[in-house]
């Protein structure tokens, strides 16, 4: 729902009845993830998306339907024949869309994204007859939460730690039923030592691909608001007092960016006292030998200095600074999601080599 | 040439290329968040898509009814970003052009689809083997911004690729012909690019390269093993 929240609130505002469509369930290759979400309201008119376009109109009159009987609906999207281009997926795949009117709980979890909150939105996928949101999840409130559906909310503390959706069993009326949470995750943090050139061109990248950004430099002439017009925080401080100050979890990334020892070496040895799941430091083969043999000479274990990316980012040949932006924030992510970084294509290219 | 003081300078000529193309095709969310992201890396972002506008791209530099209309030259690369119903004409155009990287958001299963919707179209096999897909990093499901992130680290990786086995032939650089030199990383997979300054190791007469000190460190702690693992 975060991907909608803009238009969501804007169109609640003109006093709309809006519409929501969310992916709850799918299965092989689709073309959006769970939790993706579509908007509909009366007069043509979406926003966001649940399947890149293949099944947005079919959504859209079952959105249309759901306004006028004010009922839920879970709707199965998929495939029969590949070049049938009727309703289905292109790509293959099968999805499950929840479609229902917005209502109270959706409002509760708009408020936590506008200020910058998480939450998790309990949806019944099934039983059918049963359909709908029935809960939300906040850090400062809950609301909903039928009693048989008690038991769930510990899964829904655990995927608002960990950001991830899932899908849990409940009991309902004596029936099993299927609980989908989806997760509005607070943004992940990226905290930037150094306000540099390099830091410049990340911190726009970062921002675009949803991270809080926070730039650390202790020289007022380097962190100002001309140079990081975009970012969410800058903290006139030296690393250690600024990396002490944050609260970064395993989705956070801690980058340092100064090229002056000063700076980089308390800098990782303030980041390594964090929980930050992305470490990383800029400069040349030399200045990581350098780096190490000094953050050794401190007493820092192998283990530690193997938590560290020296060289950063992804080695994908980047020439300017926003490339080399780019790539640092390609590793940050690829590893915020497990991954080295490896190509989608590499089979494709082998194979037509 | 002599310096009439006498002394001696050296200058050092900097090509300035012109801007890097990136060249949209579809209206989906990942077509946009990909066109705000291109735009931030300072790319000429171009939405080759009828019925859009700018308030749908508000970064695009330009905005172009299709690909035909699009200004192609090596430096661009096209990202054919569509709903999945209607993609084989434009990459089918897209492969028809200089574009040095030429990528397709699909699954596996409905690239290869259009991939043989072209060949019987008679689209010749040197063409459809540039055809990338799906376009991007395999990082699992994503948000749109991250795929796109994805992708614009590939063009990139790509494009690199490319110059660095223009280099070794000793041929003027940004020749769409000439295809990338790369190998894969043993132990994360990742297609890394054979400079002359690519890090490398030697196991047993043959020669892999790795995209980072790490991974060349964990290969060289015991190849054999490295090795049997990927099998």
């Amino acid at each position: 729902m975060r991907e909608v929240a803009v238009e969501l609130e804007q169109w609640l505002a003109t006093g709309d009845t809006v519409a929501i469509a969310t992916v709850v369930r799918v299965a092989g290759s689709a073309p959006r993830p769970l939790g993706a979400t579509l908007i509909a309201r009366a007069g043509d008119r979406i926003a966001g998306s649940v399947s890149n376009g293949c099944v947005e109109s079919a959504v859209y009159e079952e959105a249309m339907a759901a306004l006028k009987d004010g009922r839920a609906r879970v709707v199965n999207y998929g495939i029969s024949d590949e070049f049938a281009f009727t309703v289905g997926l292109s790509c293959g795949g099968e999805i499950d869309v929840l479609v229902e009117p917005v209502g109270d709980l959706h409002r509760i979890a708009l408020e936590a994204v506008r200020t910058e909150r998480g939450a998790v939105l309990a949806h019944v996928v099934a039983p059918s007859d049963r359909a709908g949101t029935v809960a939300v999840l906040r850090e400062d409130r809950v609301a909903g939460w039928p009693p048989e559906l008690a038991p769930v909310k510990v899964h829904a503390l655990a995927a608002l730690g960990e950001g991830q959706p899932r899908a849990v069993p409940a009991m309902l009326d004596g029936r099993e039923a299927t609980i989908f949470l989806e997760v509005l995750a607070t943004p992940p943090l990226l905290a930037i030592v150094g306000a540099t050139h390099t830091a410049q061109a990340l911190a726009p990248l970062a921002k675009a691909v949803g991270y809080r950004v926070i730039v650390a430099d202790p020289r007022e002439a380097l962190a100002n608001r001309e140079r990081f017009p975009l970012a969410d925080e800058l903290l006139l401080a030296w690393p250690e007092a600024a990396l002490a100050k944050l609260p970064f979890g395993a989705s956070s990334a801690i980058v340092v960016l100064t090229h002056d020892p000063k700076f980089d070496h308390p800098a990782l040895v303030a980041a390594l006292r964090t929980e930050a799941g992305y470490i990383g430091a800029i400069g040349s083969r030399t200045t990581n030998e350098q780096r190490f043999a000094w953050l050794r000479g401190q007493g820092v274990g192998d283990r530690d200095i193997a938590r560290v990316h020296a060289p950063i980012g992804l080695d994908i040949g980047a020439g300017t600074a926003e490339e080399i932006a780019l790539a640092i924030l390609a590793e940050v992510v690829a590893v915020r999601h497990g991954r080295g970084g490896r190509s989608l294509s590499t089979g494709t290219l082998a194979a037509a080599r | 040439m002599t310096c009439h003081s006498g002394g001696t300078l050296e200058i050092h000529i900097e090509p300035l290329l012109p801007t890097e193309q990136l060249v949209i095709v579809g209206s989906t969310p990942l077509a946009r968040a990909l066109a705000a992201l291109g735009s931030a890396l300072g790319r000429h972002v171009v939405v080759a898509e009828p019925r859009v506008t700018k308030e749908d791209f508000p970064t695009a530099d330009q905005i172009v009814a299709d690909l035909s209309r699009a200004r192609i030259d090596a430096r661009t690369a096209i990202v054919v970003a569509g709903r999945g119903d209607a993609d084989e004409d434009p990459v089918e155009t897209a492969l028809a052009t200089p574009a040095g990287y030429v990528g397709l958001v699909a699954s596996r299963t409905r690239g290869d689809v259009i991939r043989d919707v072209l060949a019987r179209r008679g689209v010749s096999a040197d063409r459809l083997a540039r055809l990338v897909y799906p376009a991007g990093l395999d990082w699992g499901p994503l948000a749109d911004e991250e795929i796109a992130l994805s992708i614009l680290a590939q063009i990139i990786s790509h494009r690199s690729a490319r110059e660095a086995a223009a280099e070794a032939a000793g041929h003027q650089m940004f020749e769409p012909q000439s295809s990338p030199r790369e190998a894969v990383d043993p132990i994360c997979d990742m297609t890394v690019a054979i400079t002359p300054t690519a890090l490398r190791a030697e196991y047993e007469g043959t020669t892999y390269y790795f995209c980072g000190e790490g991974c060349r460190r964990r290969f060289l702690a015991d190849p054999a093993a490295a090795l049997t693992a990927i099998r």
